[in-house]
């Protein structure tokens, strides 16, 4: 797998790759498990993913920020599994020659990313419990289910 | 080796997330019509477990790993994955 990672996402990885001499931007967001969902205290997150089709999607959303920004590194990582309160669980990293295309291209990646790549997760609470959302409500609240 | 004959063919189905809880199973195989279509697909699966039908409503197809419309055209020994509304990222 090349953009999915059932271990910790180490971001001094990327930091340590080195700069391309034509960038003067780097940007990366982190997306990193909050203790609550929807006011409700968890204590972890579970991805669950589509592998092939995940990693198929990630990799043309690369090539569609490479086409339109003058990207010289990206990196795009999701964890897979289970993913701890405080712990990160997607990393995008982008280099460009501005700050205005790789602050762009960076939030198209993660946008993109979050609507159209077969990723889910679950959040369980401290006891076990799954906390689910109501699939037909985009952001209503979650209720809670099954045990994990 | 598919279970075809001419009238029926056999698609692999895959679930997630919710709908996995519905239906009972990650993965199965099934023997549908000939020349059915996602739509067709998603009323066998609501019929199979009602208790899914909000769920495949609001899902989207992918067959052989790419999204398809509704509407597309089912082919023996598809790979047919129900996507219900994703929340990665």
């Amino acid at each position: 797998m090349e953009y999915l990672t059932r271990e910790k996402i180490d971001v001094g990885e990327w930091h340590r790759e080195a700069v391309d001499a034509r960038d003067g931007a780097s940007v990366e967001f982190l997306g990193i498990v909050r203790k609550e969902e929807a006011s409700k205290e968890i204590a972890y997150i579970e991805y669950e993913v589509y592998e092939p089709m995940a990693e198929r999607l990630i990799a043309d959303l690369i090539g569609q920020a490479k086409a339109r920004w003058p990207l010289h590194r990206v990196v795009v990582r999701h964890r897979v599994g289970k993913v701890s309160v405080g712990e990160t669980a997607v990393l995008i990293g982008v280099c460009a020659p501005h700050r205005e295309e790789a602050f762009e291209a960076c939030r198209f990646l993660i946008d993109e990313i979050k609507k159209d790549v077969p990723i889910w997760k679950a959040a369980v609470d401290p006891a076990g419990i799954v906390l689910t959302k109501c699939p037909t409500e985009v952001s209503g609240p979650f209720q809670s289910g099954k045990s994990a | 080796m598919s279970i075809a004959t001419a009238r029926t063919i056999t698609v692999r189905v895959l679930c997630f997330a919710q709908l996995k809880n519905h239906l009972g199973e990650s993965e199965f195989s099934l023997v549908i019509p000939a020349a059915s279509t996602g739509r067709d697909l998603r009323r066998i699966l609501c019929e199979r477990s009602p208790k899914a039908g909000q769920v495949l409503e609001v899902s989207r197809l992918a067959i052989n790993g790419e999204y398809a419309p509704v509407d597309a055209a089912l082919r023996d020994g598809d790979e047919v994955a129900i996507i219900p509304p994703v929340s990665g990222g």
